[in-house]
């Protein structure tokens, strides 16, 4: 290798350095200066392929519902949150599921069950958005609430007991 | 029976479960909701293992946790290894379930073991396979699908026993042997393994590790006062091999049910100055100088209570058998290793015990063969006998010399060889003018003695000048030029423990290098032969131009050491571990013991042949 290509990569390298290192530095200062970012800056694909940002959703009271087709107790637990949907709808509430399956098998049950709240489906990255939201154990079902600033307000692991549900949902439409 | 599995990989979905640890920072916020219940992460929920495939069956195993249960319909095995197939899983009739959104369904609870068929082409090293399951608690969740990536080492399936057992070494190489030999012991019945490890003990009475052994036992024989038939000899052979084999399999149940190092114990200095001793006295017993027995009040207790003739001198032979198999025969070869590394996961120390005896008969069986037939082939009495009788006294010196060796400094073993060359060319009349009248025979034994001590003569130079190697005395004198030409010291980086030696991989990884870890003590022979002839060899050093080198110097066999020969189921060195850029460690080409350069080659090209 010649002595310029060596001196063209040279400049390279220390120009990425410096670059990241500029940038690493630069983004603790913008943490420490700015509130958390929201959580909800992630997306995920739509029954029809298209990706869907989770911040659309900011502003409503949202409630992310992460499921599966092959899982009884979240299947259990769907009619309930329709029922929500239907009666908070109005008020500002908003569900979303978000599978963690395979698109044709979610597209099959949302038509056989007739689910009329936003489904997004997903796989490694939905599993690794919700150990960003603070599910450890990666198990379902998995229903996490956010409120209209898109901060998170309630995690709840394991179906979710429809009364329960309501409480925590009618806690917050409720501005205090 | 179980090994804990540790993925390769865990595949998929399961990306999250490595960092469970993490607790959910948002948990402070689950303000006036009922208590929260703790779920398990799912590797704890069903705890995998699987065992080492042995006659072409793969056997899978979950513990389940209470209020848990894994779907019968959700298993699945596949091969990842192009060739290899997998049969149906054996899947048991489970409970049935009747879940209120799917109808019923069959599920297991606690305990499963699950069994397929596997079908591995000959000759290959290691097989991946993937296995994935899906199971869920009974208080409402479910856990995505696992996959788990393992990496087995497959044991051929048609081989009769028989012939795998006299099958030389070589032809297994293509895996790890001791793990194929463990894969064995915990498949074969109890009769097929004794077979093969008798098979094994065969062949390792053909390699260096027993030689030193036929010499002492002609040493004894020959040392027997009055003449020695050969029933008299088979008796005393006899008693030594099963003194031998005995210790085996007594020293190898220690080993193994302790994981203690023995080895190392028996390489001490004053178990070396011993049996040195030991040998020098055998040596000058030869030379005529005393009897050597026990003491008369001893055998006369001895013969009263065995009714024995010479019953004190069985003991006596008995006990050089002990020792021999402790000092002279630990190389640690690949079955003693797959022996004592399956009594180690098994703990069941009737078959290891059994089958470590049984390497140590069939190690002794030529030993029968030289003990029966030393009555016949050696002289009965008179001039001849007094000359064997000399020419054993020399060897035990030798012998002497050579456990010394392992303790001394190279330079100075050196000149005790030159000693002992020396001494025996004087005794063969070296220096002695011959008369014109001699015989053919004494002009033989003068021409012997004349080589003898030039080459005694050519050693103390050597050991003036710092030379390590009998064979080599003149290497620091014409060394200077070839190490100017391409000799280049090979690098080892020395690791001790664990976390050393992750990070060295993980440097490793990073720059892309593959690595070599070699396990070395200096109480191992086998080890400096190693690095002497094998790393040592041009070739060897170009083909390792681009490894990172690493040395875990076990010599101290403290708890560090322990752990790292622990962690890669080592029982002591020589071992040398190959390890691919990603720092997996490429187990089926692992080399237990010593290798010739071209075997080692060989090896290292199958190891990085994709």
């Amino acid at each position: 290798m010649s002595g310029a290509r060596w001196a063209v990569f040279g400049l390279v390298g220390a120009l990425a350095g410096g670059g990241g290192y500029w940038l690493q530095h630069a983004q603790e200062g913008a943490a420490v200066a700015a509130t958390p970012a929201s959580v909800l800056d992630a997306s995920f694909k739509d029954l029809a392929g298209q990706p869907q940002r989770l911040d659309a959703w900011q502003g409503k009271l949202l409630v992310l519902n992460f499921w599966a087709t092959w899982c009884p107790p979240c299947v259990k637990e769907m009619p309930a949150f329709m029922r929500l949907q239907q009666k908070y709808g109005t008020q500002g509430l908003q569900f979303v599921g978000i599978a963690l399956d395979t698109r044709e098998e979610v597209a099959k049950f949302v038509a056989d069950h007739r689910i009329d709240f936003p489904i997004l489906a997903g796989e490694e990255d939905v599993a690794v958005y919700m150990q960003r939201l603070g599910n450890g154990i990666g198990a379902l079902p998995f229903t996490v609430v956010f409120d209209p600033s898109g901060a998170v307000r309630h995690t709840h692991q394991g179906e979710w007991p429809e009364t329960d549900a309501e409480a925590v949902i009618q806690s917050w439409l409720v501005p205090r | 029976m179980a090994t804990r599995v540790t993925p390769l990989t865990t595949g998929g979905l399961l990306l999250l479960s490595s960092l469970a640890a993490t607790a959910g920072p948002l948990d402070a916020l689950d303000g006036g909701t009922p208590a929260r219940r703790e779920f398990l992460p799912p590797d704890e929920a069903f705890v995998f293992t699987h065992d080492a495939p042995g006659a072409g069956r793969l056997a899978l195993n979950w513990s389940i946790a209470d209020g848990y249960y894994l779907y019968r319909d959700k298993f699945r095995v596949d091969s990842l290894s192009a060739g290899v197939t997998v049969g149906e899983l054996a899947l048991p009739p489970g409970e049935t379930k009747d879940d209120p959104e799917f109808g019923p369904v069959q599920i297991y609870r606690h305990d499963l073991n699950l069994s397929a068929a596997l079908d591995v082409p000959p000759g290959m090293a290691s097989v991946e396979l993937q296995v994935s399951y899906q199971g869920c608690a009974e208080d409402g969740i479910c856990y995505p699908p696992i996959k788990k990536t393992l990496s087995v080492v497959p044991v051929a399936t048609g081989a009769p026993v028989a012939a795998l057992a006299l099958a030389p070494p070589a032809a297994e190489a293509a895996l790890s042997e001791s793990d194929a030999i463990t894969a064995r012991l915990e498949r074969d019945s109890l009769p097929a393994v004794l077979a093969s490890f008798l098979g094994f003990g065969l062949l390792l009475a053909l390699t260096p590790c027993v030689f030193p052994m036929i010499p002492i036992l002609s040493g004894i024989i020959v040392g027997q006062k009055g003449q020695v038939g050969p029933w008299r000899g088979l008796v005393l052979s006899g008693t030594y091999v099963l003194a031998m084999a005995a210790t085996y399999a007594i020293a190898g149940l220690a080993a193994g049910l302790f994981g203690q190092n023995l080895q190392a114990a028996f390489q001490h200095p004053a178990v070396l100055i011993g049996t040195s001793l030991l040998f020098v006295a055998l040596a000058l017993s030869m030379f005529g100088f005393y009897q050597l027995q026990l003491p008369s009040s001893w055998q006369t207790r001895l013969e009263r209570g065995s009714r024995v003739g010479h019953g004190g001198n069985l003991a006596g032979v008995a006990l050089m058998g002990s020792l021999s198999a402790l000092i002279v025969g630990p190389c640690v070869a690949p079955p003693l290793a797959g022996a004592l590394l399956y009594l180690a996961r098994q703990g069941d120390p009737a078959t290891g015990g059994l089958a470590l005896f049984a390497l140590g008969i069939g190690m002794g069986l030529p030993l029968l063969v030289v003990g029966a037939s030393a009555g016949r082939l050696l002289p009965r009495a008179g001039q001849w006998l007094e000359q064997v009788k000399y020419t054993f006294g020399v060897i035990s010196l030798g012998m002497a010399v050579w456990f010394l060796g392992r303790l001394l400094p190279p330079p100075l073993t050196l000149a005790l060889w030159a000693l002992l060359l020396m001494g025996t060319a004087i005794f063969l009349g070296a220096l002695e003018p011959l008369r014109d009248a001699a015989s053919g025979w004494q002009r033989l034994w003068k021409s012997l003695g004349l080589a003898l001590l030039c080459y005694g003569t050519v050693l103390i130079v050597g050991a003036a000048s710092g030379a390590e190697d009998v064979f080599k005395p003149l290497a620091p004198l014409t060394a200077s030029a070839a190490s100017q030409g391409g000799g280049r010291e090979q690098a080892f980086t020395s690791v001790k423990g664990l976390p050393a030696l992750e990070q060295q991989l993980a440097a490793a990884a990073s720059a892309g290098r593959p690595v070599l870890l070699d396990f070395y003590a200096d109480w191992c022979i086998e080890c400096k032969h190693l690095e002497r002839n094998t790393f040592g060899h041009p070739s060897v050093q170009a083909a390792l131009d681009d490894f990172v080198l690493l040395r875990a110097d076990v010599t101290a066999n403290d708890a560090a050491d322990r752990a790292l020969l622990g962690r890669f189921e080592l029982f002591g060195p020589p071992a040398v571990l190959l390890f691919d850029d990603a720092r997996a460690e490429l187990r089926a080409h692992r080399l237990v013991g010593y290798a010739a350069p071209d075997d080692f080659l060989s090896r290292l090209r199958a190891a990085y042949t994709p």
